[in-house]
């Protein structure tokens, strides 16, 4: 594919120097600045263009533009931008133009183009959609864009770790949610092998972000499979729009406090974009960003308790709990039931065998683990590389070859938590694109570096330090240790702590050369032998959309379809792939939506619908149909009926994966077949601990549907107050989610004393419902101030017995802004203050399950601009009041970040 | 007008902000691992009852000498005591405090510490009503750390004993364990058995004949080194000299040591082995009437161990071999309490057919 990709450039430069060549003799060029009438700052990126045409340009970072026509004065040139008023001018000469644009509010004015794959004014969306434009992300005190998600409505964000967040949208929040998509550029950016959305890692830098718009709620019928519970679009800087030299540099100090995880450390965020057009045809980006910062520490010391999969917070430490486990220790998910130990002592030594016998028959004890802080690379790092070429082939069509790479060190939380080390992702695109359709290729390569699984790295850790078993063994030394201590009386959990103090005896300290030396030899050892993942799975996709309605005029029609690939390959460390020889899932698509006034300018009907088929699937159509009320103008009610499904993940299709606590399997047949399970049945752990063992005989598991029934409304009074309101009501069916069950290693021995255990993959019996609700306002003050809150909800109900559907959604959540984005002189000054509060809740994950705090935070930011310079320092601070947070089960504690950044040509 | 309401919104925002701050400083501490509080025992220990009851004073002049009574003290720790009372210490001989105090410290130390078991609370309804005796090791140790002189309790219907002593009251809850009252001292072993007959010159006869059956052996094949080997639980019957002689005659051998050597050595080790049961038994534990009890004999490794018949009635204590033509064996001297096991003196050799 790669190759391909090359012979593409090659083709495309080729275009370039024939289209070059043409250029017409009589051509004139008009050229001219355009500033701020209030700021008289210049303006860049302001569209120019030739009214009634599609010729046009945009000024560049100094406010200056050129524009060459192929037509005779007068003409009338048409300026506009976002944030200032639509300006006409006529043109009947050939001087150079000064034009000053007014600044203009943007509320509900604001074009999103992803609700209906069709440019709308946000007001007018017929489902629900928030919007976040660079100049909001200029004037926020996130350090990371994605943290501005978070302050939309209805929106969570799990954070893993400094340079890994994962917004979602209407429940099932954590850092691997596959619900929600994430759609970069017009590449969905979810990693094909580790099946995370990886924008946080590969996205856009932020200098390069035009904006992003986010869909709450179902929007498979557009976007296809996934995006069951919403849809994150963010969308890049086009290098003919947006040129120039531009760089933003955040030093910030992080780690702070008594309660930090770690010393006071520095946070670097340096990044660099230069765009720049040559000729009216070529233009071309370059971008990157580099994030360097000690990541925040999960240190959830607390006890837990695992059954399999599921389990809970229990009280306990390392010297109170013998079988103690901790949240983020590592290492000791090895446990084992002592007296079996024992017994095998007291076989070599009868004499003891009388005191061993009338000892509790299930003595529980782990190994001793290692904290997270000493087991990961204490580094964040997150660099990211973008390019882009782009040629205009005519006039209406655009080419564009793009590539973004991105590396890092990051911390990733599922099943386990992963230390995705030098991580590796690259995408790659090629599209053409006009103002009716567009047709795109790309690419998703995958390289997981060096990642690792901490819980099987440690595991396998501790036994190359000291073997777990054998007469000599780590558990026989306890074991003695343990007899001796308990013969001279000791009461017995001093025994215990006696017993692990002797079997620890020699044990690496973390740090030194001894234990580093083992920790890479086993984090660098593929997996089953070792920790490391080789996953380098790919993902292939192409796809194209066309806009009928010039075509057939009465009604807007549009359609569009694709073809997908994955390659999934790991050498089967990740998958039940052999090296060699990887697993190929084919996937393709088809939608087409009509829409239509009914009512001129007060009902618009919109219906859309898509096909979809996997191989491993069946196919499946999800409709979805959307009506616009206009009741009167700037007053919306949106009502809508969507369906949404996603196919099972590459992981719940193929994973083949140890743990550490047991093997999770994918749910096709295949997996069936290698572990016997159908020959050999499998039992439900519940059944069999309830004494009443229960077979689970083979079944096709199916992708995952949701119908979402949606009103809202949005209205814009007095061009300063905007409301938005919705409520929604989904069914989830075949719900996709693990189950933990169980096999007799010998088929012919029903004990259930001698098992595998494995997590497959089932669809939930029955319907599973969710309902919510969001409300927000936005109110303009005069001299720009503003102030904007929300409120949201998200509740599910119906959840089936014994089913754990993690919901991982508090029940409400608000946000509070007051900002303004200039006064003072020149309008110079700039700040922002959010509140954030999210209500506690219960987070339920294969890693780990419990409570959640409630979270309150406060980000706040002051700016000042040098316009002579064309640079704005701002001061800010995230979680202001450094109050240490987790928004995930397992997940590091969050604190407050502090910096100071320098921000050149930024627009 | 305008203005003044703008500027009220503007106050208002400053207001929620200010209110919203406030709140912040309610966020929780982020919640860390809670220690598991085993709740302290209450009640009195088992070293705080000896030190304050007076009918322990000897007792508790014996375990401060030994120096194990701070550990009985410590109401966290675990134990169950064999406390002899003062009426018990005097039936062993030991009238007072005083003569405690006489006795060197290391034997005083044996004895005590043979009375204690760690780190579990055994009440009686553990004690076992038939073969094999429990054993359980004591705070004696004979090789650190896990090798300690180990005592046998046993129960035979409501009766129980701690080796052959028995118990006069039992299941004494304390915050720290379980004492149970032996009617007397309970002498730890300080020899081997083959220490034992070696030192009693009424069992010559039988480590001579225990030196013909292990002829061509070696090692733990040897009945001469397991009876010299402590970790093990024999009970031997072992005939006196008088009683070999007689079975020499019988056989028509001289009645001396030396005669061992015309009897094959296959027929030695059978015999020696039908004298040697492969639990530690005293007295107490054997059945009031006749019961087949196995042995070490065996024909062949596959089938099931030859039985004696022993019984036990109080009055008479005798056993049986299947050879002996229905004539038991008396027991002329019971419990010889080895470390090793016990030595039960006969009168007979018995006969494995």
């Amino acid at each position: 594919m790669k190759r391909k990709l090359s012979c593409l450039a090659i083709t495309l430069m080729a275009l370039i120097t024939t289209f070059a060549q043409a250029r017409n003799l009589n051509d004139i060029t008009i050229t001219g600045s355009v500033r701020n009438s209030t700021s008289k700052e210049v303006v860049s990126a302001v569209s120019v263009s030739v009214k009634g045409s599609n010729e046009g340009t945009f000024t560049d970072d100094n406010g200056n533009f050129k524009l060459t026509v192929n037509r005779s004065l007068p003409f009338t040139l048409v300026f506009s931008s976002i944030g200032f008023e639509t300006k006409e001018l006529e043109i009947n000469n050939l001087q150079a133009l000064q034009v000053e644009l007014i600044p203009a509010s943007t509320l509900g004015q604001e074009v999103v183009i992803s609700a209906t794959r069709t440019p709308a004014r946000i007001l007018e969306s017929p489902v629900t959609i928030e919007r976040v434009s660079s100049a909001a992300i200029r004037n926020s005190a996130a350090s990371n864009y994605y943290d501005m998600v978070s302050n939309l409505k209805g929106v969570d964000v799990v954070t893993a770790s400094l340079t890994f967040k994962t917004p979602t949208t209407r429940g099932f929040a954590s850092s691997g949610n596959t619900r929600f998509t994430q759609i970069i550029n017009g590449m969905d950016n979810q990693a094909p092998g580790l099946n995370f959305s990886v924008g946080s890692v590969i996205g856009l830098i932020e200098l390069d972000i035009d904006n992003m718009e986010l869909l709450p709620g179902a929007s498979s019928a557009l976007y296809g499979p996934g995006g069951m519970n919403g849809t994150l679009l963010i969308n890049g800087k086009n290098p003919f729009k947006y040129q120039g030299l531009s760089f933003m540099m955040k030093q910030g100090i992080m780690n702070l406090g008594q309660n930090a995880g770690r010393p006071a450390s520095p946070y670097y965020n340096w990044s660099l974009r230069w765009a720049k057009k040559i000729g009216e045809r070529f233009a071309f980006k370059i971008a990157t960003e580099l994030i360097q910062a000690k990541d925040w520490v999960a240190n959830d010391n607390r006890d837990y308790k695992r059954l399999g999969s599921t389990g809970g917070i229990v009280p306990g430490t390392r010297s109170t709990d013998p079988n103690y486990d901790g949240v983020n220790v590592y290492g000791d998910e090895t446990t084992t039931n002592l007296k079996a130990v024992l017994n095998a002592v007291g076989q070599s030594a009868p004499f003891l065998q009388g005191y061993i016998n009338t000892l509790p028959a299930n003595i529980p004890v782990s190994r001793t683990g290692y904290t997270e802080k000493d087991i990961s690379d204490p580094n964040t790092v997150n660099f990211k590389l973008t390019g882009a070429l782009h040629y205009k082939i005519g006039r209406n069509v655009e080419a564009s070859l793009s590539g973004y790479w991105g590396t890092g060190n990051t911390l990733y939380t599922g099943s386990n938590r992963y230390s995705l080390k030098n991580l590796k992702m690259g995408q790659y695109k090629l599209e053409f694109a006009s103002k009716n359709w567009f047709l795109r290729a790309y690419t998703t390569q995958e390289n997981s570096g060096e990642s690792y699984n901490l819980t099987v790295a440690t595991q396998i850790l501790n036994e190359g330090w000291k073997p777990s078993g054998g007469s000599t063994g780590w558990y026989s030394q306890y074991a003695q240790a343990y007899l001796a201590a308990k013969m001279a009386g000791r009461p017995d959990l001093e025994a215990h702590n006696t017993a692990r103090a002797a079997a620890d005896q020699g044990r690496p300290l973390p740090g030194s050369p001894r234990f580093q030396q083992l920790l890479d030899s086993v984090r660098l050892l593929p997996i089953p032998n070792g920790g490391l993942f080789l996953d380098r799975t790919n993902l292939y996709m192409v796809e194209g959309q066309y806009n009928l309605t010039d075509a057939i005029k009465f009604v807007e029609v549009l359609i569009g379809g694709n073809w997908k690939k994955y390659v999934l390959n790991s050498q089967g460390t990740l998958f039940a792939d052999k090296p060699g020889s990887p697993i190929g899932i084919n996937e393709y698509g088809a939608y087409m939506q009509v829409s239509k006034f009914i009512v001129p300018e007060i009902l618009k009907i919109t219906a859309s619908g898509r096909y979809d088929k996997n191989a491993n699937f069946t196919g499946r159509f999800t409709p979805r149909i959307t009506a616009l009320i206009k009741p009167a103008k700037d007053h919306n009610i949106r009502l809508s009926y969507q369906t949404a499904y996603r196919f099972p993940s590459t992981q719940q299709q193929w994973i083949d994966l140890n743990v550490g606590t047991g093997r999770l399997l994918g749910g096709v047949k295949e997996l069936w077949d290698k572990y016997n399970m159908i020959e050999n049945p499998i039992y439900s752990v519940e059944s069999v601990q309830a004494g009443n063992p229960e077979v689970i005989p083979y079944f096709a598991f199916k992708p995952e549907s949701v119908v979402s029934y949606e009103i809202g409304y949005k209205s814009l009074i007095a061009r300063k107050f905007l409301i938005d309101a919705y409520f929604y009501y989904s069914e989830y069916q075949n719900f996709l989610s693990r189950r933990d069950v169980i096999q007799n290693k010998d088929p012919n021995d029903l004990t259930f004393t001698n098992i595998n255990g494995y997590s497959i993959v089932v669809n939930a019996p029955g319907k599973v419902k969710a309902h919510g609700w969001g409300l927000s306002l936005d109110y303009l003050l005069r001299g720009n101030f503003s102030i904007s809150g929300n409120i949201s909800s998200d509740e599910l109900s119906d959840e089936p017995a014994g089913f754990r559907a993690e919901f991982n959604t508090p029940k409400y959540r608000t946000n509070l802004t007051f900002a303004n984005s200039g006064f003072g002189h020149n309008q110079r000054v700039g700040f922002a203050v959010t509140w954030r509060w999210q209500d506690s809740f219960f987070y339920d994950l294969d890693f780990a399950s419990g409570d959640l705090p409630a979270i309150h935070t406060v980000d706040a930011q002051i700016s000042y601009k040098f316009p002579a310079i064309k640079s704005v320092v701002k001061l800010a601070g995230n979680n202001l009041l450094n109050q240490y947070y987790r928004n995930a089960m397992g997940n590091p504690q969050v604190g407050g970040l502090y910096y100071v950044s320098f921000a050149y040509n930024v627009f | 007008m305008k203005i003044n309401i703008t500027r009220r919104i503007i106050q208002m925002g400053a207001l929620i902000f200010s209110a919203a701050t406030m709140i912040t400083s309610c966020n929780k501490e982020l919640p860390d691992a809670v220690p598991i509080v085993v709740p302290p025992p209450t009640g009195q220990s088992i070293g705080n009852l000896i030190s304050t009851d007076t009918s322990y004073s000897i007792l508790k002049a014996a375990l401060t000498k030994a120096g194990l009574l701070n550990g009985l003290l410590d109401s966290t720790a675990l134990y169950t005591v064999f406390a002899p009372n003062n009426d018990a210490f005097r039936l062993s001989g030991i009238p007072s405090a005083a003569v405690i105090n006489a006795l060197p410290t290391a034997q005083v130390a044996a004895i005590a510490s043979y009375h204690i078991i760690g780190g579990q609370a055994f009440t009686t309804s553990l004690i076992p009503t038939s073969f094999p005796n429990l054993q359980l090791p004591t705070g004696l140790v004979l090789q650190a750390p896990l090798f300690r002189m180990s005592i046998f309790p046993s129960k035979r219907g409501s009766a129980a004993w701690a080796n052959n002593i028995p118990l006069i009251a039992t299941d004494k809850q304390m915050s720290n364990g379980i004492i149970h009252n032996p009617v007397a001292l309970i002498s730890p072993p300080s020899l081997t058995i083959k220490q034992i007959a070696t030192a009693d010159t009424t069992l010559s006869y039988f480590l001579a004949a225990v030196a013909r059956a292990d002829s061509g052996q070696t090692g733990l094949g040897r009945f001469d080194s397991l009876l010299n080997y402590p970790p093990v639980n024999f009970t031997v019957f072992a005939p006196t000299n008088q009683a070999f002689r007689n079975a020499l005659i019988f056989l028509g051998l001289p009645p001396s040591p030396a005669a061992f050597n015309f009897v094959p050595v296959s027929t030695a080790r059978g015999i020696v082995a039908y004298h040697f049961m492969g639990t530690r038994a005293f007295s107490v534990n054997f059945p009031a009437t006749p019961t087949d009890l196995p042995t070490l004999l065996q024909l062949s490794p596959t089938s099931p161990p030859l039985t004696v018949k022993a019984q036990f009635t109080g009055l008479s204590f005798t056993v049986l071999g299947n050879g002996n033509f229905g004539f038991p064996s008396n027991v002329v001297q019971a419990d010889i309490h080895a470390i090793n096991g016990t030595v039960q003196k006969i009168d007979q050799v018995l006969l494995p057919q």
